[in-house]
């Protein structure tokens, strides 16, 4: 689905925001894109939708080259961004005027989503919250029928019960040929939504993995206490005692924690890496 | 970049009319009228005092029609791109299925001739029905120019092909491109006239002979010495041609590339 071989990027007069980027996503797959602020994920997504043109390498969304902006491309991409204001006008005169680019639109599903997200389809734009606006803007994304969705920190502005609508809407919606990429920093509203984890520091991908895998090889818990397990890669303080991440060394698997997998990634980099590269080798030797 | 869609486009027609004409065309209706009614309005009040006779008012209507098209139309022209000046909208316009051939087309359709004509209409429509009695009170015969007269399609001819100059400004400039076009044509145009200068003195450096001592040759008043019309030297043909069939085409094709390296 997206193939992004060697990106390098960087806007003018500045330092080169990725070196040598190599990724590697596949179709059906929901996946979470996550990283500090200023590491470079919206500049990644810009790239995925040819919106930002590499400095060297190259981008490849289903098997061409998006830079190109070839519309029969085009069509199959969705970018939610993350700051957009609607054009004011009502919601049934916005699907008429963007509906017909997309050739799977369903109005139906369209109505559907916005009653799900407690919108009123006969409201004009000017008269919604920053987000009800939003909940419009990923309703109809999500009714493109598109074969990438992307999304640029889509809860922000979702009140909570909104954010678990989101997830549950997002899940309920994705066909098998379908992908999402969501990026974001509020780790938490991503919790059970995602298939696949990428994690961006420093310019470069430091973690992309599945997150049946990564709980086969992190373990998540938390202990009562102050005896903090020495192979801990991360731990914090919670009330009674610690969370911590630490190689999993049973067949046990734990309930992923986005922020404590992120700050695990992003203070035990090597030791992460390698924990990655031993399963994936040991995968490699079943086979 | 050079894809062409008839639904894509039929899409983008709807999409541009919406975000784009239907403002334009209030501004311009309103614009116009209240350029008309007070004109009316000041003929109706001074009927009796003869402040109007002689050549004032002639190519009233043209003139009417020749500021409405040129304001109007190359301030359109230089927000055709009006998606630009905002870093979501840009991204938006960006994404949005289409190549970039068709997004110049219809963008251009509806600055160029599409604003031509409705600002053709426009001034037709109030000028049929204002100033016939607007020529009576001066005891003028009215006579329509719009679509029929010569000076029409000489402005109409000029506004086309200045339209690609601002048209090119918008995608150049995503903010005040209306500014800045006016400022780099300037520029543009002082840096031109300089090297042309130079290149001229240089090379035809026996035209320069006398240029300062202005002689009266055959009843004419010409610089040089022997010197042949400028109408009729080649030089001048060619910048009349090239003003003519090429400044259009070469900015209509450089504004197809810069839309296609244009990034958020």
């Amino acid at each position: 689905m997206i193939s992004i071989k060697n990106l390098t990027f960087k806007y003018s007069k500045t330092k080169e925001l990725f070196k040598d980027l190599n990724l590697e996503l596949e179709a059906g797959k929901i996946c979470g894109l996550l990283g500090k602020n200023g590491a470079g994920k919206t500049t990644l997504l810009r790239n995925m939708t040819g919106l930002l043109f590499p400095t060297h390498g190259s981008v490849y969304v289903l098997g061409q080259d998006v830079s190109k902006r070839n519309p029969e491309i085009a069509k199959e991409i969705f970018y939610v961004q993350e700051e957009y204001e609607l054009p004011a006008m009502s919601i049934d005169l916005y699907a008429k005027i963007y509906a017909p680019f997309y050739d799977r639109f369903d109005i139906s599903n369209f109505k559907d989503l916005l009653e799900k997200f407690e919108v009123d389809y006969s409201m004009k734009t000017q008269n919604l919250s920053y987000g009800q606006k939003k909940k419009v803007q990923i309703a109809f994304a999500l009714s493109t029928g598109v074969k990438l969705l992307i999304m640029d920190e889509p809860t922000n502005g979702l009140d909570i019960p909104s954010k678990a609508q989101f997830r549950k809407v997002v899940i309920s919606s994705l066909r098998e040929d379908q992908s999402i990429v969501i990026s974001s920093h509020q780790v938490r509203d991503l919790s059970n939504l995602l298939d696949r984890v990428v994690i961006v520091e420093d310019g470069s991908v430091v973690l992309n993995e599945d997150v049946y895998d990564i709980s086969s090889a992190l373990l998540f818990r938390q202990i009562q206490g102050s005896n903090v397990p020495e192979n801990a890669l991360y731990h914090e303080m919670i009330p009674g005692g610690f969370l911590v991440v630490q190689p999993n060394e049973g067949v046990e698997q734990s309930q992923i924690d986005l922020e404590a997998l992120f700050n695990a990634v992003v203070t035990s980099k090597d030791k992460v890496k390698s924990i990655f590269k031993n399963q994936n080798m040991n995968k490699d030797a079943q086979l | 970049m050079l894809n062409f869609n008839l639904k894509r486009l039929q899409a983008l027609f709807y999409r541009e009319f919406h975000f784009g004409y239907k403002p334009i065309l209030k501004i311009l209706t309103t614009v116009t009228t209240v350029i008309f009614l007070v004109h009316f309005a000041i003929r109706f009040l001074e009927r009796n005092s003869g402040n109007f006779q002689g050549n004032d008012e002639i190519n009233s209507t043209m003139i009417k029609f020749a500021i409405i098209l040129f304001l109007g139309g190359f301030y359109y022209a230089s927000i055709a791109f009006r998606e630009f000046s905002n870093l979501s909208t840009r991204a938006e316009f960006l994404a949005l299925p289409g190549s970039s051939l068709e997004k110049i087309t219809i963008k251009w359709l509806y600055t160029n001739p599409i604003f031509i004509l409705t600002t053709s209409l426009l001034v037709f429509i109030l000028a049929s029905l204002l100033m016939p009695a607007m020529d009576r009170f001066v005891g003028q015969e009215y006579v329509n120019e719009i679509f029929t007269s010569r000076i029409y399609w000489n402005l109409v001819g000029i506004y086309f092909i200045l339209h690609s100059i601002f048209f090119f400004g918008s995608i150049a400039f995503n903010k005040t491109s209306w500014i800045k076009t006016v400022l780099a044509v300037m520029i543009i145009a002082l840096v031109i006239a300089a090297l042309n200068a130079v290149w001229f003195r240089i090379v035809w450096a026996d035209m320069f002979d006398g240029l300062f001592h202005v002689a009266e040759v055959n009843k004419r008043t010409e610089f040089g010495v022997n010197h042949e019309d400028p109408a009729d030297m080649w030089q001048i043909k060619f910048f009349i041609f090239a003003f003519k069939y090429l400044l259009a085409p070469v900015l209509w094709v450089a504004s197809l590339f810069k839309l296609s390296e244009k990034e958020v």
